[in-house]
């Protein structure tokens, strides 16, 4: 995986170029803003989710924070954020049997990965 | 007291009730300044009745035109006494087809009723002096009080009914009245004052369950309305008397049908009408799934021709041509594209779904929500959907069940995107209507591929489904037009029987039946003696009166099976189908002695004439049609040789005492 030439280092080591890349293929000469186009739509509406997830478990709606990390977990893997995109399958995975066990360590850890991911994009729009 | 008597049945029962929507859309209609986007919105409220409102407007399309999916035109379109009927018979109709009734047989009762109103409505133009509109809503709602009292006492209506098949129909209304104190038209009026409907759609219905009156003299309950609701009852019962066997529905309409007052429009348009209401009935019930004809039965054809024999061969072009449309259809399927629709609520999601499907061709409608793609799918009736499973507010699963619910929803074919893992979900969606499901995070390709699978699912339906709806209208339109074609063709106008053209063709056919089935055939060519003398001595009026008189007495004294013709002049063919000598014999010495018997009555004529036949048989050296034709040519010739009035054969001279 050696996109650096194009899209900054930053971005490398966070994000599954290939998925940018594919982004990218995907628009073609149809639509060549595709690839920003979706980062941006990603980049604005995943802090929604993100407060989604924190409510969701503090106030204990379960199933408000089962369906923002779903949300999540599709969009950020859809941009190649990984990292955010595990944590939140495993938010996920807690919050669908009705649990909050464990969520409470990877609030921390989704929020450094969105972060990481949001940064490295934002590299990618320039 | 019909009043009371309704509040009794009323409080006894469920009466067909329209719904708060179909109860909305008809007070907004009532109002002539009502915008068609506020009645559109209240439609919205009910998928089920927007998708009938959009496939109604799309029915009533012409043929090839694009499918409309916006409700606001479809409303524009339909005009307000379409929408209110609309409304008000399909609110009520998912509630009466489930009957509790056996013998009450709801689908026969709503294709009637559809049929009546869409006679009443030609019939009103034709006649000029009723609403068409309101033709068509008084007539498909004129029976609901039959409805009525098959829900509310279904088992004694049951017995009412089962008892009253076959009788007159006044027979029904004593029952009723008997056993409820109220009958089903009074019902009807009832329930119309309840809906608010014009007064003269109470008088007309009332009029009708009136004690019948003399025929041809005034009716003086009669209204115009109520003669274009008996009109078109005539002709709904021709249409459905290929459908079931709903004795007390149709058998005693005819009854109701006496020539009285100014509104009576001739037995002859009727039928012809039915003609012209067929193809609309047919596929207004073939979208709500109910009964019609089988296809070219009896309500379609004009029976005042002789040539109904010949009417069997013109089903060969139709066919053919319904071949050729099949060939080029499948580029035709989808004239726009396959639109599809794409729902899920995250954005950047939605966006890579919409672009992967526009790459492929497709045309894309996207929603983030189920509300939304609900609504695309009454106004736009797209062909596949493709939604997430895990929304907010309504799932895919709920999206699939609201979408199966109504008309143009089942059309869809539906894709949901599930959770890799999650089986239950694969299971849910296939039960909340799903036809196919891809796993999330999908490849692409996988997805392109499901995509185009469904597609061609959907030209395989819309193939079907085409070819359904196109026999059925070619077939009611061309076969009506090729069968009056074909008949203009082979009729002589002045005696009504077929002409040579048909007498050749025919001759042909039942010569090669015939040779098949190795049966005998003979045919008689009969020529007036002394033809000519009449014309000179009387005239040709006169002359022309001769002929039809003969021409009535040949027809009046042959078989069924045997075929009379006017070959030209004064000369006559009878082709006597499996007739050897003998029996060609006796019809021709039948004909002889009953011409040399009749006396021709014209204005300035009283007399007889007299024949000479020639008898030709197959065989005996006979060895095609057109020796058949010489043989009993020469014969006639034989005939007249030997002094008129009498009989020659191919063969030898038959005694006219035989």
């Amino acid at each position: 995986m050696n996109g650096s030439n194009q899209t900054g280092a930053d971005a490398s080591g966070v994000l599954d170029m290939q998925v940018i890349e594919g982004l990218r293929e995907l628009g073609g000469e149809d639509e060549p803003g595709l690839l920003l186009e979706v980062i941006g739509m990603f980049l604005e509406d995943a802090p929604t989710r993100i407060r989604e997830i924190e409510q969701g478990f503090a106030s204990g709606d379960i199933k408000l924070l089962e369906r923002a990390a779903h949300s999540l977990k599709s969009a950020s893997a859809n941009v190649g954020a990984m990292q955010l995109s595990s944590v939140c399958k495993r938010i996920e995975e807690i919050a669908r049997q009705q649990k909050r066990d464990g969520i409470a360590e990877l609030l921390p850890e989704s929020s450094k990965a969105w972060n990481e991911a949001s940064n490295a994009l934002r590299s990618i729009q320039g | 007291m019909i009043q009371k008597r309704f509040e009794e049945l009323r409080y006894c029962g469920t009466l067909p009730s329209s719904a708060g929507v179909g109860l909305a859309i008809l007070r907004m209609t009532q109002r002539e300044d009502t915008p068609a986007s506020e009645i559109a919105n209240v439609l919205r409220c009910d998928p089920a009745l927007a998708g009938k409102v959009l496939r109604l407007a799309n029915i009533a399309r012409p043929a090839g035109a694009p499918v409309a999916g916006n409700l606001e035109r479809a409303v524009l379109s339909l005009g307000a006494s379409t929408l209110r009927s609309t409304a008000l018979s399909f609110s009520l109709l998912p509630a009466g087809r489930a009957g509790v009734c056996g013998h009450f047989d709801h689908d026969t009762y709503w294709s009637h009723a559809i049929a009546c109103a869409e006679a009443a409505e030609a019939v009103a133009r034709e006649q000029g002096d009723v609403d068409p509109g309101d033709a068509f809503t008084c007539a498909l709602l004129a029976r609901i009080g039959m409805l009525a009292l098959a829900t509310v006492h279904a088992e004694v209506y049951e017995r009412i009914l089962s008892e009253a098949r076959g009788r007159a129909p006044e027979q029904l209304l004593v029952e009723e009245l008997r056993q409820f104190d109220i009958q089903h038209w009074e019902v009807t009026a009832a329930m119309f004052v309840e809906w608010g409907l014009p007064d003269t759609f109470v008088h007309a219905v009332l009029s009708l369950g009136l004690p019948k009156r003399e025929p041809g003299l005034e009716d003086p309950a009669s209204t115009p309305l109520a003669q274009v609701l008996r009109s078109a009852s005539f002709v709904a019962h021709r249409l459905l008397e290929g459908v079931g066997t709903q004795g007390a529905l149709g058998d005693g309409w005819l009854s109701l049908l006496s020539p009285v007052g100014g509104g009576w429009i001739g037995r002859d348009r009727l039928v012809a009408l039915c003609a012209r209401v067929a193809p609309t009935w047919r596929s207004t019930c073939e979208s709500l799934r109910l009964p019609t004809a089988t296809l070219g039965e009896a309500g379609l054809e004009s029976d005042d021709l002789e040539i109904s024999e010949a009417e069997t061969h013109s089903g060969t072009p139709t066919q053919t041509q319904i071949r050729d449309e099949e060939a080029d259809a499948p580029a035709n399927l989808f004239p726009d594209g396959l639109h599809v629709l794409a729902v899920d609520d995250e954005p950047s999601a939605l966006r890579l779904l919409e672009r992967h499907l526009v790459a492929g061709g497709y045309r894309v409608t996207t929603a983030r929500d189920a509300e939304t793609a609900l609504r695309v799918v009454a106004e736009d009736a797209p062909h596949l959907l493709l939604t997430d499973w895990l929304m907010p507010g309504m799932t895919g699963g709920d999206l699939l069940r609201a979408m199966r619910a109504t008309e143009v929803g089942r059309q869809v074919y539906g894709i949901v995107l599930t959770a890799r893992d999650d089986e239950a979900q694969v299971v849910a969606a296939f039960d909340a209507g799903a036809d196919d499901f891809v796993a999330k995070p999908y490849n692409p390709r996988v997805l392109m591929a499901r995509v185009a699978a469904g597609r061609r699912m959907l030209e395989l339906q819309h193939r079907i489904r085409l070819d359904r709806e196109r026999r059925a209208t070619q077939v009611a339109e061309l076969g009506i037009m090729s069968r009056k074609l074909h008949a203009a063709a082979h009729l002589d106008v002045l005696t009504g029987l077929p002409n040579r053209r048909y007498a050749m063709r025919r001759l042909e056919q039942e010569w090669a039946d015939a040779v098949r089935l190795d049966r005998p055939l003979a045919v008689l060519v009969v020529d007036i003696d002394h033809f000519k003398q009449v014309n000179d001595r009387h005239g040709h009026d006169v002359g022309d009166d001769v002929l039809r008189s003969t021409a009535a007495m040949l027809r009046a004294r042959t078989r069924r099976a045997d075929v009379v013709c006017r070959l030209g002049g004064e000369e006559f063919l009878v082709i006597n189908v499996d007739s050897d000598r003998v029996g060609a014999g006796m019809c021709a010495e039948r004909l002889r002695s009953s011409i040399e018997a009749n006396v021709v009555k014209s204005h300035a004529f009283e007399g007889r004439v007299t024949i000479s036949i020639g008898l030709a048989t197959r065989g005996d050296g006979v060895s095609s049609v057109h020796e058949l034709l010489k043989a009993a040519d020469d014969a006639v010739y034989a005939a007249k040789a030997a002094g008129r009035n009498t009989i020659r054969t191919n063969r030898r001279w038959i005694p006219e005492s035989a």
